[in-house]
């Protein structure tokens, strides 16, 4: 049991094969022609920003999706419709991101729970499971308290629990959607061991992740996913870091329409707008490590009147902890973040609004509206709050229709009137909503978080134009987003995040080249 | 105004269907329980509405259902869900007694009666804020400290009316009856309907204002879609769900204090028939607009007042009508499951 016989019928050294392979979830293509060749005893990582399209693949080869066009060649067989069954069959199994655990269960009744759908048997089926189970972990190395609820067990332990499970089923082909994501970093290091124990056994394994550094230790190549696209398959030794950044968050050689549009960036040691106190410095920021999340470490950047400060990196740098800094959603630990030489630590959400401080949230769906509403209300959402809207214990509410009305045209959002629910909008005029409401007090200071996240090109464009006439209008921007093409576009000088640090900040003239290295990792001497 | 014209169709669609369900599922159960449905539905309409006293008294049973039912739906359009109506009922009806029956019971009636309906509803927005509080900074659901919060309110009256507030023969547990002063007027002659009907009515328009035309009936709108863009934007995400559930409170103690006020006079153990509870479903009949939880109210209102004369002449049990009451919610529930996929699927 610790060798598989090689399978007979992959005579062209394939265990796993996805052909042009489409999916679609109504409008948005998730998988547009993707190609992914999985080989016998290999781990081949896929790898990709967040909706590039990791999971949507992850799912089509365990059967759990259909997908809309393309072929599945398994053993010898060309499927066009390749089923669950079909997937047991070809002896796929997935560790899924969220375990698919009962955790009311112990673990012992989990993993029978999995056999009881297989064979039908009951009798005797947990003591022959457990016999089963104990064999793997022991051969994993892995001591697993079997009678426990799986809801007492710590996280990494669960995950052995869901790795067992897929081995009991004899399981060839196994398929991690982002294991390490919830794990310490000692865990992930055992779980590495074990993957590769794995490989040896001559199993197949699918690895998704964002993190480069992981992909580079564990796998044995590599395909790169973005935006539903398959940027292209390498072996490790043919790549490095830099390289696959680069090929994550856009190549060097597209050549971006919006860039060929866009006005002069003055330089950045031009004085023009650098007479006053910058609008937003940072001085050695940093954050409380917590688990499962990116600690920020001494940013230090500020930002002027007028100019547009790109923040590039991989997914998951600290990007997320920075927006929430500023949304007032969490504490820093040490240094001083002010805004307007006013220390931020003092301002509840709603001061740093009436101050000035605007923001496009990163996922609009969750914060940034209320789907079950009407537009109106939800373009008169933050300006119920002032005064002027108004009177005692009542809404002006002819005056919050106008106001919502101006907005509907200023901002061009397609709707045939106000009463329309936000949600039943499309995704470039709900962020035309986000972006008006943001945009529409003026703000000194705006934070655009992913402004342009599943927008089609139009939207894309539209979007910019706002972001650069705000600045023009002497606001100042801190632009968040890992499409290095806007970063690079929109931005006066780029700052690069990596694990929680800034690696340095340059002018946006800067070499994709070097970005890419920056968001690596390496230190490159910043002019800014 | 075409969308709200489409939106208010649909609605009126997926009523209908449902009301044809529920009627399709009582003429089965009538028929199972061996009587005959016309007989049975004549029984209903003449128990309901045969005569104007009929008329009067299904709208006294509309009334507190009315009133809770708003109340209800205060808390559920902030997604508190509120099932606390019934314990919010009793301690309304207990601040009432007190203060009709025994504090102020000499006062002229135009003071004592607001005072009585005034501290109907304070007693019940401070019981539903309770529970408002233990959400929003306990993170304690909130359908179990308002169910649990029900019997606490049902052992504090029974406990009331065997001791401080038994009336003074000790001959029974109950307290003692409003004096007349305190007792809300029969508004048509020949009748036992009483003012509390106008009380609710007006609680259509203020609930409706107050959620519609208010800085904090929107921020509890915000709150109930999406309360991480709610936060986002500045808006006290647990002060909202407090005063959400303060608001749910006041009515459904107001209910409890119009009831004692118009109808019954003296509280005794089992005071309410369980309005809390019916509560719920009038609110989600009434998909939780005010307007069409006027009309599910007078609907649950007129099932209970002819179910007395449904059991004297169809012979069959007046327990039926909680059979019918259960088979549309059940209606209920299955046709907004189905509307929300409709949603998810068209969107």
């Amino acid at each position: 049991m610790t060798t598989l016989p090689p399978s007979p019928s992959n005579p062209n050294n394939t265990a796993l094969a996805l052909q042009r392979i489409t999916k679609r979830f109504g409008a948005f293509t998730a998988l547009d022609g993707v190609d992914f060749t999985l080989r016998p005893g290999e781990i081949h990582a896929l790898l990709g920003e967040n909706g590039a399209g990791k999971s949507t693949l992850l799912k089509i080869m365990r059967g759990l999706l259909r997908p809309d066009g393309g072929e599945i060649v398994c053993d010898g067989q060309t499927h066009s419709a390749f089923t669950l069954k079909d997937a047991r069959t070809a002896g796929i199994g997935m560790v899924h991101q969220h375990f698919m655990l009962v955790s009311s269960m112990t673990v012992v009744e989990n993993l029978a729970l999995a056999e009881a759908t297989a064979s039908g048997a009951l009798p005797g089926l947990e003591a022959a499971t457990r016999e089963r189970a104990t064999a793997i972990a022991a051969r994993l190395g892995w001591t697993i308290p079997w009678d426990n609820l799986v809801a007492d067990l710590p996280v990494g332990t669960q995950q052995r629990v869901e790795i067992v499970r897929t081995l009991l089923g004899d399981a060839r082909i196994l398929l991690f959607d982002e294991p390490t994501a919830v794990l310490a970093p000692t865990e992930t290091l055992e779980l590495f061991r074990v993957l590769r124990t794995l490989r040896e056994e001559g199993r197949s394994l699918v690895f998704v992740s964002h993190k480069l550094s992981e992909v580079m230790s564990l796998c044995d190549r590599v395909t790169v996913l973005r935006r539903g696209k398959t940027v292209g398959t390498v072996t490790i030794d043919d790549t490095n870091p830099n390289d696959l950044a680069r090929r994550m968050v856009g190549s060097a050689e597209k050549h971006d329409l919006e860039t060929s549009d866009a006005p002069a960036h003055p330089h950045p040691t031009e004085p023009a707008v650098t007479k006053a106190q910058p609008i937003v410095s940072f001085t050695k920021v940093s954050t409380k490590p917590r688990p499962m999340e990116t600690a920020l470490v001494d940013l230090t950047f500020s930002i002027n009147a007028g100019e547009i400060l790109g923040v590039a990196g991989v997914d998951g740098n600290g990007q997320a902890e920075l927006i929430q800094i500023f949304q007032g959603l969490r504490a820093w630990q040490s240094g001083e973040a002010a805004f307007l030489g006013q220390s931020m630590r003092q301002m509840g959400v709603r001061e740093r609004r009436e101050f000035g401080v605007a923001i496009i949230p990163p996922d609009r769906h969750r914060e940034g509206l209320a789907l079950g509403l009407s537009v109106g209300e939800n373009l008169a959402l933050e300006a119920t709050r002032q005064t002027a809207f108004r009177q005692g214990f009542w809404l002006r509410r002819r005056k919050l229709r106008e106001f919502s009305q101006q907005l509907l045209t200023d901002y061009d959002i397609r709707t045939d009137r106000l009463s329309t629910l936000a949600g039943s909008l499309s995704g470039g005029n709900q962020q035309k909503i986000v972006i008006a409401r943001a945009l529409c007090g003026q703000p000194q200071l705006l934070i655009a978080a992913s402004p342009t996240r599943g927008l089609d090109v139009g939207a894309t464009a539209y979007v910019h134009r706002k972001l650069r006439e705000r600045a023009a209008e002497g606001g100042a921007i801190l632009l968040v987003s890992t499409e290095l093409d806007e970063i690079v576009a929109l931005s006066h000088r780029i700052a690069v995040l990596y694990e929680g640090r800034i690696v340095g900040i340059v002018p946006s003239n800067t070499p994709r080249e070097t970005l890419g290295l920056m968001m690596g990792g390496k230190q490159v001497v910043g002019h800014g | 105004m075409a969308n709200t014209a489409r939106s208010f169709g649909r609605w009126l669609l997926t009523a209908a269907i449902t009301l044809l369900a529920i009627a399709g599922l009582t003429t089965l159960v009538v028929t199972l329980a061996g009587a005959h449905i016309g007989d049975v539905l004549t029984a209903l309409y003449q128990g309901a509405a045969g005569s104007r006293y009929d008329i009067g008294n299904t709208l006294n049973r509309t009334t507190p259902l009315l009133l809770t039912g708003l109340g209800v739906a205060i808390a559920f359009r902030a997604k508190i869900w509120n099932i606390g109506g019934e314990g919010q009922f009793l301690v309304g009806a207990i601040a009432a007694s007190a203060v009709g029956a025994y504090r102020w019971h000499s006062l002229p009636a135009p003071i004592l009666i607001p005072l009585v309906m005034v501290s109907g509803a304070f007693a019940g927005a401070a019981w539903g804020a309770i529970a408002g509080a233990l959400r929003a900074w306990r993170g304690v659901p909130e359908v179990i400290s308002t169910i649990m919060l029900n019997f606490v309110a049902a052992q504090l009256l029974s406990f009331l009316l065997h001791g401080p507030m038994q009336e003074a023969t000790h001959a029974q547990p109950a307290s003692e009856a409003l004096p007349l002063n305190a007792q809300l007027p029969v508004i048509l002659p020949d009748t036992t309907l009483h003012f509390g009907l106008y009380l609710a009515l007006a609680a259509i328009v203020v609930v409706t204002v107050y959620l519609f035309a208010t800085p904090a009936g929107f921020a509890l709108r915000v709150v109930g879609d999406n309360p991480e863009a709610a936060r986002a934007s500045g808006i006290n995400v647990a002060w909202t769900q407090v005063s959400a559930m303060a608001w749910s409170g006041a009515l459904c103690g107001l209910a409890g204090a119009v009831e004692l006020s118009g109808k019954i006079g003296s509280l005794y153990e089992n005071y309410s028939p369980g309005y809390g509870f019916t509560a719920v479903a009038v609110a989600l009949l009434g998909r939780l607009n005010p307007w069409a939880i006027a009309l599910s109210a007078l609907f649950f209102g007129a099932l209970s007042a002819g179910s007395g004369s449904m059991e004297r002449s169809a012979h069959v049990s007046s327990v039926l009508i909680y059979v019918i009451q259960g088979v549309t919610l059940l209606a209920l529930l299955a046709s907004q499951q189905i509307q929300a996929m409709r949603r998810s699927a068209a969107g």
